[in-house]
């Protein structure tokens, strides 16, 4: 629920951008409304979606509670790893996988900030 | 024969509250250019969107040529969608596809022409607007008059008996190629 909001908003948000106009003008050129989504609905919200993939991934990502809460027996996530060490003061182990979030989360942040520049720009 | 039939159209969008469009019959001749005139607000979108399948009527009936393509009676309505209705539309904002260059935009409604054709069609078309060297732009590199065009053009394109015009004259533009030419040439 908590990552569903990030990845709806983001969503959301382009499909509102899409006038009712384009849907009736695809449909008085005769093409049906599964034409119109395939044809005006996707390509136009292409951006949005792949921008909501990347915020949902690296959310999931750095997520601490809930996959210490639901993870399966000895599955370990980089913020676990990080979570382990530190409570047992162990910093400068911690410090490679805090790292590798960061190294992680730097590269899709940087893909969806140049998504949204993109996005606006039409 | 009459091309555009309506007959006691009534649509009313609030229930309470006068309806947009109350009782409207009108015949439309084929080659017949009818302009609806009015004050904001009295209806006119409304009629065209109910002749385009936009809108279903409460009551009456809306008919394409022989076609019954909407009928409201006893609070039972049948209606035709407009992808089935074979009516060209010109938007007031144009509703023109972003994502899409002028050739593509003009090209979306001939889907049912082999590519050659389609090809000929495109060039042709354009050239009836005046656009033929801009095919490759897309709509925000136009001007308003051209996006205008872009828009006569793309409902031209796949040869519609009929055309409809939401306010075609709000972009009035001193160029060259005017809205009218085509529109009054655009048949084959």
């Amino acid at each position: 629920m908590r990552f569903l909001t990030i990845g709806f908003q983001t969503v959301d948000a382009s499909l509102g951008r899409i006038p009712s106009s384009f849907d009736e003008a695809a449909r008085s050129l005769g093409v049906s409304v599964g034409g119109t989504l395939r044809r005006i609905h996707l390509p136009l919200m292409r951006g949005s979606v792949l921008t909501a993939l990347i915020l949902v991934w690296v959310e999931v990502m750095k997520e601490l509670p809930a996959t210490l809460l639901l993870r399966p027996l000895g599955l370990k996530t980089l913020a676990i790893e990080v979570w382990e060490r530190t409570s047992e003061s162990m910093w400068a182990d911690a410090a490679i996988p805090a790292l590798a979030i960061v190294a992680v989360g730097f590269f899709p942040l940087f893909l969806a900030s140049r998504l949204m520049s993109a996005a606006w720009r039409r | 024969m009459s091309l555009v039939v309506l007959s006691q159209v009534t649509k009313r969008f609030h229930p309470g509250r006068p309806p947009a469009v109350d009782g409207l019959s009108l015949a439309i001749a084929r080659g017949e250019i009818l302009a609806l005139l009015g004050p904001s607000g009295s209806g006119k979108t409304t009629t065209l969107r109910l002749i385009a399948g936009f809108e279903s009527p409460d009551e009456g009936q809306v008919l394409l040529g022989d076609r019954l393509v909407a009928e409201a009676r006893n609070g039972r309505v049948t209606a035709v969608p407009p992808e089935e209705r074979q009516v060209g539309v010109v938007f007031q904002d144009y509703a023109l596809f972003p994502h899409l260059t002028l050739e593509a935009n003009v090209a979306f409604g001939l889907h049912a022409l082999r590519r050659a054709a389609r090809r000929d069609r495109i060039q042709e078309i354009l050239h009836l607007v005046g656009l033929v060297d801009l095919g490759r732009r897309y709509p925000h590199e136009l001007s308003g008059g051209q996006q205008q065009r872009v828009a006569v053009a793309r409902a031209l394109a796949p040869a519609p008996a009929l055309v409809l015009l939401d306010e075609p004259f709000s972009n009035l533009d001193a160029e060259r190629y005017g809205t009218r030419r085509p529109v009054r040439g655009g048949w084959p």
